[in-house]
């Protein structure tokens, strides 16, 4: 009972458009009162929210993200990977996914990614002839890919609320990542050999491919020093994220000289704004979480699942529709937020890996990035590429059919997640 | 004379958000530069600081906490606008007045019990376990400081809200930063 209140309240606070962190805190707040519980402990748990050191990577891999947004590294990225892949039948495509992969393992946003690729690889693919619904629904489902190859920020707060490994959950997200790149890139390549609808790119020449891969070359290896260096121990993932950030400006001012003092401003300012935000939910979600415990609903959900659900696997099949659901009209830093401490408990008792539930979790999160009416990357393919909502949609169905093929092979093959950071 | 001073006060009040705002800007690039030079003296110098993280982790409280009052300024807040998009101008306003008043009451508990336990620590000489020891006081003063900021901000946006056109409700205001940038390169 006190369950479906609490859910039922919470759904019309959030509806009503309040700020989502202060739907949490204020509900949190309220129910503390409803209990003659003292409010000191509002104010203890806003002096603890945000005082951790794993949280502290989240502004420094948003720094790096936005300088090389304002770097223009994507068309770079975009640029190399074409030369080698783009003459293929659905090569633009592949480069497209590609680019975002990449674009992903230096970025934990996928805002930024799809904002990034979109506007180098939209004019280029519509240029080419391929439809338009095919590009958009490629360019919001590729940026997807930022939160789930990493870095992640929604990994990093999974990692901070489920204290699991933020080093192993970042290995772990790099399987799925590439399970999704490749079934994209099937369908991509299966698309264009069907309609027929693209002009060939000419093949590149070996001067160009050189050229262009030398210039991607340093972004790339950004990645690489940066995951190399948390799985190496060389440094723990916040250490790594403040390494990103130097490195990125470093790359984007001395090495490609495509940041101006503007961008470096703007990129600082919005990794602010980004960071307030985001820690604001953090916060809300604090107090809530509180809430929640001391009314004992972890409990009563997983009294609930030991009642109603035999199985991990009618668990997660539950799990996942109501997430798709909730992903409808929530966004995902939320979503995480609100669901995470509810069904942790259940997810323990059953013996899931923690782990794999992360990426289980990230990837409905993706899918919750491109469904309607709350899909941020479809907002932000419709601002790039000034189209209809509905012809975006219409393109992303396709992706969101090979993401729900992800969850279940995800679900099938756990490996798929959990063999890197098991074996390496 | 009246409306005069208002809007004096109105233009404080935004002015202060936004120095806190830029503020934050030099703070998160200290902190970036901190932690990298933490890395730098352990591996390079082979003598790590000890201070860098409990440094940079205070600053990251002041300034989410100095923050709060821009990002609601400049209505940045993650909301779900699914419903509030499709409503009429008054009901948006109404909504508005309602958001603002939650964020207002809640601000002023905030305030008010998060002095209490600033005025605690400072009695008790409370100290973070932590190497460098820094007075508690230290990393809870922003919290008050800062949810003052946001209460005061609440108001001055109620104040105003009957002046001014309904609000719009479109997309995420994230989103949409990301994209005036990527604009203005094309």
């Amino acid at each position: 009972m006190t369950l479906a209140i609490v859910v039922l309240v919470l759904l019309m606070l959030l509806f009503s458009g309040l700020p989502v962190a202060f739907a949490l805190a204020g509900l949190g707040t309220a129910m503390l009162m409803i209990k003659g519980l003292p409010l000191i402990m509002v104010a203890q748990n806003l002096h603890g929210a945000i005082d951790n050191f794993i949280l502290l990577s989240v502004p420094l891999f948003l720094l790096m993200s936005n300088i090389l947004l304002k770097g223009g590294v994507g068309r770079d990225l975009f640029e190399a990977v074409q030369s080698w892949v783009g003459h293929w039948p659905g090569g633009l495509g592949i480069a497209t996914l590609l680019s975002c992969g990449m674009f992903s393992a230096i970025s934990g946003s996928s805002v930024a990614t799809a904002a990034t690729v979109g506007t180098v690889a939209i004019p280029e693919m519509t240029k080419r002839g391929y439809g338009k619904p095919f590009v958009f629904g490629l360019l919001a489902a590729g940026g997807t890919l930022g939160i789930l190859i990493p870095p992640s920020i929604p990994l990093i707060v999974y990692g901070v609320i489920s204290e699991e490994s933020i080093g192993k959950l970042f290995l772990a997200g790099i399987g799925p990542g590439i399970l999704l790149i490749v079934l994209f890139s099937i369908y991509a390549v299966i698309n264009s050999a069907w309609t027929g609808a693209y002009e060939p790119s000419a093949k590149a020449t070996w001067q160009h491919r050189r050229a262009t891969t030398l210039r991607a070359f340093p972004t790339a290896l950004l990645a690489v020093v940066m995951v190399g260096g948390i799985y190496a121990g060389i440094f723990t993932p916040t250490e790594a994220s403040a390494v990103g950030a130097v490195l990125a400006l470093v790359l984007t001012t001395v090495v490609l000289r495509s940041l101006t003092w503007k961008g470096f401003v703007e990129a600082v300012r919005h990794t602010v704004s980004t960071t307030i935000v985001l820690f604001l939910v953090v916060i809300g979600a604090k107090i809530f979480g509180k809430a929640v415990t001391l009314y004992q609903v972890p409990m009563q959900v997983s009294q609930l699942v030991d009642t109603h659900v035999a199985s991990a696997a009618l668990f997660i099949l539950i799990v996942a529709l109501i997430l798709l659901f909730i992903g409808l009209f929530l966004e995902s830093l939320s979503m995480l937020l609100i669901m995470v401490p509810v069904l942790f408990p259940t997810v323990l008792a059953l013996n899931i890996d923690p782990i794999w539930f992360g990426i289980f979790f990230v990837v409905l999160i993706e899918i919750a990035l491109i469904t309607p009416p709350v899909g941020l990357n479809l907002f932000v393919i419709q601002t790039i590429a000034r189209a209809p909502l509905g012809q975006i949609v219409h393109g992303v169905l396709p992706f969101i059919v090979l993401m729900l093929l992800s969850v279940v092979l995800l679900w099938l093959f756990p490996g798929i997640a959990l063999f890197i950071p098991l074996h390496l | 004379m009246l409306k005069a001073l208002a809007c004096r006060v109105m233009s404080a009040v935004d002015r202060t958000a936004d120095i806190c705002a830029r503020a934050g800007d030099v703070v998160v690039v200290l902190i970036a530069a901190m932690m990298f030079y933490e890395v730098v003296a352990r591996y390079v110098f082979l003598a790590p600081t000890g201070w860098s993280q409990d440094i940079a982790v205070t600053a990251q409280v002041w300034f989410t906490y100095f923050g709060m009052a821009y990002v609601l300024r400049h209505r940045e807040l993650i909301r779900i606008t699914a419903v509030l998009g499709r409503l009429g101008p008054n009901m948006r306003r109404a909504l508005e007045a309602f958001a603002l008043l939650v964020i207002a009451a809640f601000s002023a508990i905030a305030v008010w019990y998060g002095a209490d336990i600033v005025a605690d620590s400072i009695k008790l000489g409370r100290r973070q376990p932590t190497m460098l020891e820094m007075p508690n006081w230290i990393s809870e003063i922003p919290v008050v400081l800062g949810f003052l900021l946001l209460f005061v901000q609440a108001l001055a946006e109620l104040v105003r809200l009957p002046f001014r056109p309904a609000p719009e409700f479109t997309i995420d205001g994230a989103a949409e930063h990301v994209l005036d940038a990527e604009e203005g390169k094309q």
